[in-house]
This record gives C-alpha cells, sequence and structure tokens, in this order.
C-alpha cells in the first residue's frame, strides 16, 4: 500500500473511529501552549498567537472552548512566569466556566496574581466565579482584600452581604470603606440597613464614600421598585450634616424617585 | 466661584498675589487680576482649578483654561518633578495623592489628563467629591466604566466637559447643525476616519526613575515591570492595558462629531464586523489598520477607517464632511444654506476650556457633556470587541450591551487592579 493510500485509510479509520483528527492549527496551538511555558514579558508574543486566535475561533464550539480553556487553566498551577499566568488569566477571562474555577482561585491569595485572577472570575458569568472570589475573602489581607470585595461590588454579590457588613467594622480603613461601597452595589434592604448605621458611625475618612455607597444602594432599591426604601435613604442623606453636593443628590433622588415607573 | 470659604480662598490668594509679580513672564500663573481687574471677575468669583496629570496634554489643557479665567490653586501627578514644577509656577500645591488634593474645599474643578485607564476613576472620585470635570478623552478602557462615569456624574450633578475640542470649533457646530437640520436629506452612509495606532514599545526591564511612584502611576491596571511606559504619551497610548489605541484616543474626535451631528443611539441596534492588526512584537499590542463596519438597524451604514480625522454624513440630497481643518460638501452650495430659527441649533462654544468654566458658573451642561462622551466612546469599544471577537456582533444601545453574545459581553468590563474601585 503506497503511502498516500496508508493516510486516507488511517483519515477514514480516525472518522469511523469518531477520532478528531490533528490539523495543523492544532499543531500550531500545541506549538504555543509549549511556548507559554517559558514565556515571559519581552517574549516576542508572536509564539502565542495561535492561542489568540484559537480562543477567537472557539465561538460557538463548547468543545474546542472547554479543551482550551482546561490547557490554560492548567498552566496556573504550575511554576510558569507570572507574564505567563497573567496571559492565561486574561484568555480564561473570555472563555472559562466553572470548570476552571479551581483553577484560578487559589490565584486570588497570591499577592502577584490576584488581580489577574479576579481579571478571569470577574468577568466568567457562572456563579462559582463568585462564589470562589466570597470564599476566599476571609482569607485575604490589606489590598488583595480590598480588590476581592471590589470584584463582589462589580459582581453585586448578595450572598455576601453578611460578610460585608462585618468588614464595615474592619479597623483598615480602606478594606471598611471597600465593603461599604460594595454594599451600596448590592443594593438590598439588607445592604441598606447596615448602611443606614455606617452612615451615622463613619470616620471622617469614609464619610463621603458611606455617603455614596447609600446614594447607590437608593439607585438600586429604586430600579427593584423598592421606593419607600430608596426614599428614607435621599431623606436621611438629606441632612445639614452632609455635604452640599450629597445634599443636591438626595435631593434629586428623591425626585427621580418618586416619578419612577416602578 | 465660592462654593469654599470665601476668606480662606481670599487669603490664599492675597499671598499668591504677593508672588505675582516675579511669574509676569508666563502668561498661565497668578497676576493682578486674580483680585480683580478691569473686564476680569474678581478671583472670588473665578473658578479654582486643580490639574490630575501634568505631562505634555494635561498642561496645555491646564494652561488654556488658566488663559480662560481659571485661578489654579493644585497639581497632582505620580511624577514628582511635574507636580512640583507646576506648583512653583502657579504658586499652588503639589498632591503626589490626588485623592488628597480632591478634598480641599476651596477646589471647584479638576481638569484630569492622566492615562486613559485613569480617566474614569479620577473623573469618578472628582465627582464624588463635588468637583466639576474637564476630562482628557478618551473616556475609558472599557464600556462599564464608562456607564459608571456618567451615573457618578448624573449623580451629583456635575459639570463635565470631555476633551473633544472640535466642538468649540464654529466650522464643526456648522456642520453638524446642517446635517441635523436636514440639509443632507436623510442620512444614508456615514465615514469616519482616524489617525492609525502605532506599532513598537520596549519590552525590556527598567530602573524605575526616580521621582516615579511607579504604583500610582499604573493605578487601577495590571502590574507588570516597569519597562518605560509612563515617559511621555507615545509610551502607553498603543498599550492595551493602558488605553486600547487611537481607535479611540484619536477616533474620539470624529466619532464625537458623528455623534454631535447624528443619534446613533437612536438608531437601532448596531451589526459590527471588524477586522485588524495587532502587533505581536514590541509592548504595544492595541488595534490598528482597523476595517469596522456599522449597519444600524435604520438601514445606515458607517465605515470605521484609519487616516485623518474626518466625519463624512452622506444624505440622499449631498454629503458633508468635516474635520479639525475644515469642512466640505458636495454639491458645495450646502454649506451657504442659511439656517432658520427651526432649524437645529447646537451649543455655541469658542473655547473648550472657556465653556467649561463658564458651566461650573451657571450649572448649565458645558458643549461636551457625559452623554455624548459616552455616545462615542462606546462606538470605539465596540469597534475594538468586534475586531478582537473576529465575528459580527450586535449591540443595543439602548440597553448597551451586546445582544445574545456572551462572550463579547465579558469585554465589557476590566476587573481594576487593586486597591482602586469606581
Amino acid at each position: 500500500m503506497s503511502a498516500k493510500m496508508n493516510l486516507i485509510a488511517c483519515l477514514i479509520a480516525a472518522l469511523l473511529l469518531g477520532c478528531a483528527v490533528p490539523t495543523m492549527a492544532d499543531e500550531a496551538v500545541d506549538k504555543a501552549f509549549d511556548a507559554l511555558k517559558t514565556y515571559d514579558w519581552g517574549t516576542d508574543r508572536n509564539v502565542l498567537k495561535p492561542l489568540d486566535d484559537a480562543v477567537a475561533a472557539s465561538h460557538g464550539d463548547a468543545a474546542a472552548r472547554a479543551a482550551l480553556a482546561k490547557q490554560l487553566a492548567a498552566v496556573l498551577g504550575t511554576d510558569a512566569t507570572q507574564a505567563a499566568k497573567d496571559y492565561a488569566c486574561r484568555k480564561l477571562s473570555l472563555i472559562a466556566s466553572a470548570a476552571e474555577v479551581p483553577a484560578i482561585a487559589p490565584l486570588l491569595t497570591d499577592d502577584k496574581l490576584s488581580h489577574m485572577a479576579r481579571y478571569a472570575l470577574e468577568r466568567m458569568p457562572c456563579d462559582e466565579a463568585v462564589a470562589a472570589m466570597r470564599d476566599a475573602l476571609p482569607t485575604v489581607k490589606g489590598r488583595v482584600k480590598v480588590g476581592v470585595i471590589n470584584s463582589l461590588a462589580v459582581r453585586r454579590d448578595a450572598a455576601s452581604t453578611g460578610a460585608l457588613v462585618a468588614l464595615l467594622k474592619d479597623s483598615d480603613a480602606q478594606v471598611a470603606g471597600a465593603a461599604a461601597s460594595a454594599l451600596g452595589d448590592v443594593g438590598s434592604s439588607e445592604a441598606a440597613k447596615a448602611l443606614s448605621g455606617f452612615v451615622a458611625a463613619a470616620p471622617d475618612s469614609l464619610k463621603l464614600v458611606a455617603a455614596d455607597a447609600y446614594l447607590t444602594c437608593a439607585e438600586r432599591l429604586v430600579a427593584a421598585g423598592k421606593k419607600l426604601e430608596a426614599l428614607a435613604i435621599y431623606k436621611a442623606l438629606n441632612k445639614p450634616e452632609q455635604p452640599k453636593h450629597v445634599q443636591n443628590a438626595a435631593k434629586r433622588g428623591m425626585l427621580a424617585a418618586m416619578s419612577a415607573k416602578k | 466661584m465660592a462654593r469654599a470659604n470665601k476668606t480662606t480662598r481670599r487669603s490664599f490668594l492675597q499671598r499668591s498675589a504677593a508672588t505675582a509679580g516675579a511669574l509676569a513672564a508666563a502668561p498661565y500663573v497668578i497676576t493682578s487680576t486674580a483680585l480683580g481687574a478691569a473686564g476680569v471677575d474678581p478671583a472670588s468669583e473665578r473658578v479654582t482649578i486643580g490639574l490630575i496629570g501634568g505631562g505634555g496634554r494635561g498642561s496645555g489643557v491646564f494652561r488654556g483654561m488658566i488663559g480662560a479665567g481659571g485661578q489654579p490653586i493644585a497639581v497632582a501627578d505620580a511624577w514628582k518633578n511635574r507636580r512640583e514644577k507646576w506648583a512653583e509656577q502657579i504658586k499652588g500645591t503639589p498632591y503626589a495623592d490626588f485623592r488628597e488634593m480632591l478634598q480641599r474645599d476651596d477646589l471647584d474643578a479638576v481638569c484630569v489628563a492622566t492615562t486613559d485607564a485613569w480617566h474614569v476613576h479620577h473623573t469618578v472620585a472628582a465627582a464624588r467629591a463635588g468637583k466639576d470635570i474637564y476630562c482628557e478623552k478618551p473616556l475609558s478602557v472599557c464600556i462599564r466604566d464608562d456607564l459608571v462615569c456618567r451615573d457618578v456624574v448624573r449623580r451629583y450633578d456635575r459639570m463635565f466637559q470631555y476633551g473633544t475640542q472640535q466642538r468649540s470649533s464654529a466650522h464643526c457646530r456648522l456642520g453638524c447643525e446642517l446635517v441635523r437640520s436636514g440639509v443632507v436629506g436623510e442620512v444614508k452612509e456615514i465615514t469616519v476616519v482616524a489617525p492609525d495606532s502605532n506599532p513598537g514599545g520596549s519590552t525590556k526591564p527598567l530602573p524605575i526613575p526616580d521621582g516615579l511612584d511607579y504604583d500610582m502611576w499604573l493605578g487601577p491596571a495590571p502590574w507588570r515591570e516597569y519597562c518605560g511606559q509612563s515617559v511621555g504619551g507615545g509610551g502607553w497610548w498603543h498599550d492595551y492595558d493602558y488605553a486600547i489605541g487611537f481607535i479611540a484616543g484619536w477616533g474620539a474626535h470624529p466619532l464625537d462629531i458623528l455623534v454631535w451631528g447624528y443619534d446613533t443611539h437612536k438608531a437601532g441596534n448596531w451589526e459590527i464586523e471588524g477586522k485588524a492588526m495587532i502587533p505581536t512584537t514590541g509592548r504595544n499590542n492595541v488595534v490598528m489598520r482597523w476595517d469596522v463596519d456599522f449597519r444600524f438597524a435604520n438601514g445606515v451604514k458607517m465605515k470605521f477607517r484609519p487616516g485623518g480625522d474626518y466625519t463624512e454624513f452622506k444624505g440622499d440630497k449631498g454629503w458633508i464632511g468635516i474635520s479639525r481643518g475644515g469642512i466640505k460638501a458636495d454639491p458645495p452650495e450646502l454649506l451657504k444654506t442659511v439656517l432658520g430659527p427651526n432649524d437645529v441649533h447646537l451649543q455655541e462654544s469658542r473655547n473648550h476650556g472657556g465653556n467649561f468654566l463658564e458651566a461650573v458658573k451657571t450649572r448649565k451642561d458645558p458643549v461636551s457633556n457625559i452623554e455624548d462622551a459616552v455616545h462615542s466612546d462606546i462606538i470605539s469599544h465596540v469597534s475594538d470587541i468586534a475586531i478582537r471577537c473576529g465575528r459580527k456582533v450586535v449591540w443595543d444601545p439602548v440597553k448597551e450591551q451586546f445582544i445574545g453574545d456572551d462572550e463579547a459581553n465579558r469585554m465589557l468590563s476590566r476587573a481594576h487592579r487593586e486597591p482602586w474601585k469606581l
């Protein structure tokens, strides 16, 4: 049998067996994954271009997407460089699913990679991504903790309310301020209740943060149809002890709430 | 302006005025007019301004605002030499941390001219502190930031002027008034052209320069080793972590003329397809040679390409083309149309900085308001996202998200590096 016939026979066998036939694109992706192992800032990014292309091309192909995400996530557990893991997180932010969360989550506690872990998790629509950040909250400190709180705020994670309320009393003002702001973004009745107390008790350095969080919360409540609760917030902030621009924001909010359709 | 303690401000200005003579050679320093000279508001009625980002562009805009009557009192910059040099010139206060500057009760407004990744953060912080904002373009590095910015600016009813100074050019206003008044007939096709991005950018790690707070310079952008990106605008304009390139950085100007002349956000959903080249060597990694086609649900088509600076509106009666340098039409007589009282008349501004200062005093929106800033910046971003997706995407300009496209919607936001948050 000629070589040509051999190849055809192999292809037919592969098709019959349901096996994927390696293509040039697959080989390029494999090569790029090899390059990613030693990739660092300053390396010609051309070596990773097949990965860029594969991620974009995986739209609508769940299997290809899952396979790519799995390989990218695997990089996070290796001794690859910060730049390589940075790259992997950026790509995972576009295609990762719940399956990759366990590989990304440990990075949340890493000072150097926590941001990139959030870069991925914050964009992932699955609940598991938010849960990973929520679960990391008690284990992180300082700036990293602020970052995790901020990402929970972006996701408006109501399940974090209890933890955020507790953090309002944190000795680190940045943490307390971030928690207040996040509660504003959550925008629930429970968050409003906690912020009510915080607005009254916040140290001077956090007065504006507290007021802004409370105003944000009111806007969320109006959007949720809870006009009366929102009006109570605006009334509370329209007081002489608040700066003029906050009082004015409260007045405008009050009018907007009263004219809201819901 | 006198939101804050007039006595304090007057005292400050009197102290400053004592040095005015020594500074008379520079056109942007405090002069005797600070205390009120003929034809000039007394300082207590003038808008006090601070600068966030005293590089080349920020300095130019700030000088323009001072020339238009703004009273400079403070400068914040991650570069020690920049803030101290400016502070010395204006006899004001330098700040390493802009948040400290924003705590001043005697500060009315700020000029934001930092990296694009910082713009919204500085704007939002200023709004929350009750300051008005002149913000350089483009607005942000992602759409979510645009939307938060709009919410906060409106929450506090801040005056916001976008740094799209073509709106203060008479010929740009005329062109947009003519288009909005139907002089070209019903608009069918639009062409927008903006200067292209650049490849390059060093990736070689370097020592952080003396006097640079690199962490503050990076702000919400991802960390990486310092490699010269903070030196000059060209060091970061084309790096995706700090900007999205000239598809927004320069595109903001002709796209701003587009939204001034035509309501893209009222044209129904947008189908967008685009392609481009993204450099794979050097640090620069934003889209270049982009080629983006829009088709609005109302049938209007738009092409967005690199090139010069140009916005053309083509209707069934002819076309009008507008650039920073001039205006043209076919037939040329379209430009001689005399608009009547029932035609569209847009806000007139002859000095972009001055128009902003006037808005601060009158509390009426300046010519480049936050809504239009968000609209034009969104066009840059959806173009960039369509290119990066490599396929057609559909944008809902009312809901401000992509339709049925989880992957594209993921690109609407970027996590900010800790501790920064909007």
